[in-house]
């Protein structure tokens, strides 16, 4: 009996010992990743913690932040948007728009992908037509109709309709280009991406870490870190103690509160900077009494803006500026139409409306903090004049599509963009009610037209006068009220320099060096 | 015992049946489009559809549950909606670490637990006894993860002995197997307090003792051997438990396991993954329990025999 017991005990303690060091294994290659060690030798590897993993190291799969912060080091476009929004030439050194439909990109020469492979025109046209195929982020490009290569150098897009705003579109991570040769299945591709980008693939754990090295022949020079790791931490208050602690060197996504206790931390930097997200209320203009412009109006001047942000953002973000454009993008027109918070004015449209003792409405929301937050401070905010929103809370998939079908009154939403047409006509286009963003089914023909000549016209100044008179008009019939820029934020350990933030939330690494 | 195991083990098909039948259900039933999840904010409607057949949730809700069945028990979990990977691979990255981190941790609560609980008996209301019965019931009562933060805050971010959310050493293994082995240590702790303290008063005890043997033979081979049964059990409940625990653990620690995938698949609305998450802790935790239950046999005589009689 007393041998039997001991033969089990020393059963159960091998097989313990047999799958600890199975689990230990797979995580041995990431030992090299360790940092904030103080030893002798010369920092080069970042360890970026991410709040979400990457689904797919390939990024013409699907829309996705989480994706697109890890591809957009791999992968160049055509052309970039800098941190600042400007329009930097990328692969393409040049270009010349030939009529409202044709664009020429000249390529850089020389350019080598990851596996040495030099970049030509065929590769730019397969990585497009690559995008258009793929349903999960063809929706900003099936206005291209063909691409043609004239030569190893050149290439030439053309749009089905007349339409300008193909740039600002190609400088997004699903026009990434990628080596035609390197893929010969998605599945393949997946697992060994190979594109023109500062850094190459090296690993990439499930669940794990993924590892990138720089590439030393990118044609911009090489990038002076040498090794990025992407590490996952989903909890906000995890991320800031790795910075304290010292395990990342950058975290993106900060809780807010959390940037306050570090900002006395003189080891760790931090940074904030405007998205380009807005949020935004809407009304739903088919149901009543939101149809009437006045009822609209006085919702408008309801608001408190300021007193919002302070809220639920804590004072991190920005006034949106009675637009949906976030400053920066082109065509910013702010305040071409105020509604300065005033109860005595909205007290008054409302009675002008016909509603002097206000009416009961729904607001719906989201199952997110933001939303939940939001939705609590614009019921109370409204109640002031008078309107009792009882507010709706539900979980996010079946939200975007209740919004789309059009059943609710008022609602939360925000929406980023990084030009105005994207952004203007899935707000107020007729074209894209429900689904496709437009959740208030407000437009009227003399709208859509504005939107489709200034996304047609090559007159640069024409554009942008068409811009702001549209959103003249949308500020005047208040669709939807545009309340706050959502601010993004990252910190860093004080010797990391150079790093700067995307207002797309996808930062690039290249430029980030230690000091 | 053999005849014994086989037919536990056939009577685990009916159990995954009836677990991924009602995950398979709630996932279905409940809002949210795993398509929508997919595409996000902005699609055309012809995208859409071209997603939804390709996913075939098209189907009906039966069919595709007898599909996924046929599949399944031919291997084939079927492939993730969010990272289209094979799910038998997302699970096989991820549950050695899962398995990595309940081991330890209940190790730990095991070889802390039982001789705590041993000396709580046999040292009836001593200081020993009253402080580990109330630390045993604030281990019970504590949430895991409310814990596990406590412990980030005090040893990372405070003392910065061990890290809050890294993967490359043994020290990162350290505060998620604390995390997680403190419910399970309170509940062996006083599981076996009190399971010692019924057979000490046994009259076998006392008869050893009059025979004049040594208190820690008596202690430890007539006494804790005897109380053993309840202990076992407790033990393996708590080692499936464990196995569920690590979900909130491993989201705190940024762990990469199981339990993380989990979370992470639920709110994708990433059905296969979940399912074959769920099979996977639900199978696991019918074997733990089937080990104990063979356990009883070698610690027990009594119900060896009645195996044995169970076989003719």
């Amino acid at each position: 009996m007393k041998k039997r017991m001991f033969a089990l005990l020393t059963a159960a303690v091998l097989l313990c010992g047999i799958l600890t060091g199975c689990g230990g294994n797979p995580d041995a290659g990431s030992q090299s990743g360790t940092s904030g060690d103080s030893g002798s030798a010369v920092k080069d590897t970042l360890v970026v913690a991410v709040p979400d993993a990457p689904s797919y190291m390939d990024p013409q799969v699907q829309a996705a932040i989480a994706t697109f912060r890890v591809t957009t080091q791999m992968f160049d476009r055509l052309v970039s948007l800098d941190n600042d929004m400007n329009l930097v030439p990328g692969l393409a050194e040049s270009w010349d728009v030939i009529d409202d439909k044709t664009t020429v990109f000249h390529l850089r020469q020389g350019v080598k992908f990851h596996n040495g492979e030099e970049m030509t025109s065929e590769d730019v046209k397969y990585s497009l037509e690559r995008c258009i195929a793929s349903s999960g982020v063809n929706y900003n490009y099936l206005i291209i109709d063909t691409i043609t290569c004239d030569d190893d150098y050149t290439v030439t897009i053309t749009t089905k309709e007349p339409f300008n705003a193909l740039l600002p579109r190609l400088t997004l991570d699903a026009a990434s280009i990628i080596c035609k040769s390197a893929d010969s299945s998605p599945e393949e591709f997946n697992r060994h991406p190979v594109g023109a980008g500062p850094y190459k693939f090296v690993s990439w754990e499930l669940g794990g870490d993924v590892v990138l090295e720089a590439f030393e022949d990118y044609y911009k020079g090489a990038p002076a870190v040498k090794r990025v790791i992407f590490r996952t931490i989903p909890e906000a208050i995890n991320r800031s103690i790795g910075l304290e602690t010292g395990e990342v060197d950058l975290a993106y996504d900060l809780g807010i509160t959390d940037l306050e206790s570090l900002a006395g931390n003189d080891k760790v930097t931090t940074l904030t900077t405007p998205s380009n997200t807005v949020w935004y209320l809407g009304m739903n203009v088919q149901k009543a009494p939101l149809d009437n412009v006045k009822v609209r109006q006085a919702i408008a001047y309801a608001l408190n803006p300021q007193d919002y942000i302070d809220i639920v953002f804590s004072g991190e973000a920005t006034l949106a500026r009675n637009t949906m454009l976030p400053a920066g993008v082109e065509g910013y027109a702010p305040d071409t139409v105020t509604y300065d918070y005033n109860v005595e004015t909205a007290k008054a449209l409302l009675a002008e409306a016909g509603y002097p003792d206000g009416f009961a409405t729904t607001l719906w929301c989201a199952d997110s903090q933001v939303m939940r937050d939001s939705a609590v401070v614009i019921q109370e905010q409204l109640r002031q004049i008078g309107i009792n929103a009882e507010v709706k809370t539900m979980e996010q998939g079946q939200y975007y599509s209740e919004t789309g079908k059009g059943e609710q009154d008022l609602f939360i939403m925000s929406k980023t963009s990084i030009d105005p047409d994207s952004m203007l006509r899935a707000m107020y286009h007729t074209e894209a009610f429900g689904l496709s963003g437009n959740r208030s089914f407000w437009a009227t023909p003399e709208t859509d037209e504005m939107m489709d000549k200034a996304s047609t016209t090559t007159d640069k100044a024409e554009a942008l006068e068409l811009y702001k008179q549209i959103q003249t008009i949308v500020a005047e019939n208040v669709p939807l009220v545009p309340i706050a820029i959502e601010h993004l934020n990252a910190g860093m350990q004080s010797n990391v320099k150079g790093f700067g933030l995307y207002p797309g939330k996808s930062h690039y690494i290249y430029g980030t060096y230690f000091e | 015992m053999y005849k014994f195991i086989l037919k536990r083990l056939v009577m685990l098909i009916p159990v995954l049946l009836g677990v991924s039948f009602i995950v398979f259900s709630i996932l279905s039933f409940t809002p949210g489009d795993p398509v929508e999840m997919r595409l996000g904010e902005n699609y055309s409607e012809e995208a859409y559809n071209a997603m939804r057949e390709e996913m075939g949730l098209n189907d009906p809700f039966l069919v595709r549950y007898v599909k996924y069945i046929v599949d399944a028990v031919q291997g084939d979990f079927g492939t993730s909606y969010r990272t289209s990977n094979p799910v038998v691979e997302e699970l096989a990255a991820r549950l050695p670490n899962t398995i990595l981190l309940s081991v330890v941790a209940m190790f730990f609560a095991i070889l802390v637990g039982i001789p705590l609980g041993v000396i709580s008996a046999t040292h009836q209301y001593s200081a020993v006894d009253n402080v580990s019965m109330v630390g045993a019931l604030f281990g019970v009562s504590m949430p895991n993860f409310w814990l596990g933060l406590m412990l980030i805050v005090i040893f990372a971010s405070g003392l910065g002995w061990f890290p809050s959310s890294n993967f490359d050493s043994w020290k990162s293994i350290v505060l998620p197997a604390i995390t997680l082995s403190v419910n399970s240590l309170a509940m062996i702790t006083r599981m076996t307090r009190s399971s010692m303290l019924e057979t000490i008063r046994q009259d076998y005890i006392r008869t050893a003792r009059a025979k004049g043997l040594k208190e820690s033979v008596i202690t430890i081979k007539h006494a804790l051997r005897n109380a053993m049964i309840p202990i076992v059990t407790t033990v393996g409940l708590q080692f499936g438990f464990s196995l569920g625990g690590a979900v909130l653990v491993e989201t705190v620690f940024a762990w990469p396991g199981i339990g993380r995938l989990l979370v992470e698949c639920i709110k994708l609305k990433d059905t296969p993954v979940v399912v074959a998450c769920v099979l996977v802790l639900a199978t696991m935790f019918s074997i733990i329990n089937l080990c104990i239950d063979i356990l009883y046999a070698f610690l027990d005589p009594r119900i060896r025999a009645q195996y044995k009689t169970a076989k003719r």
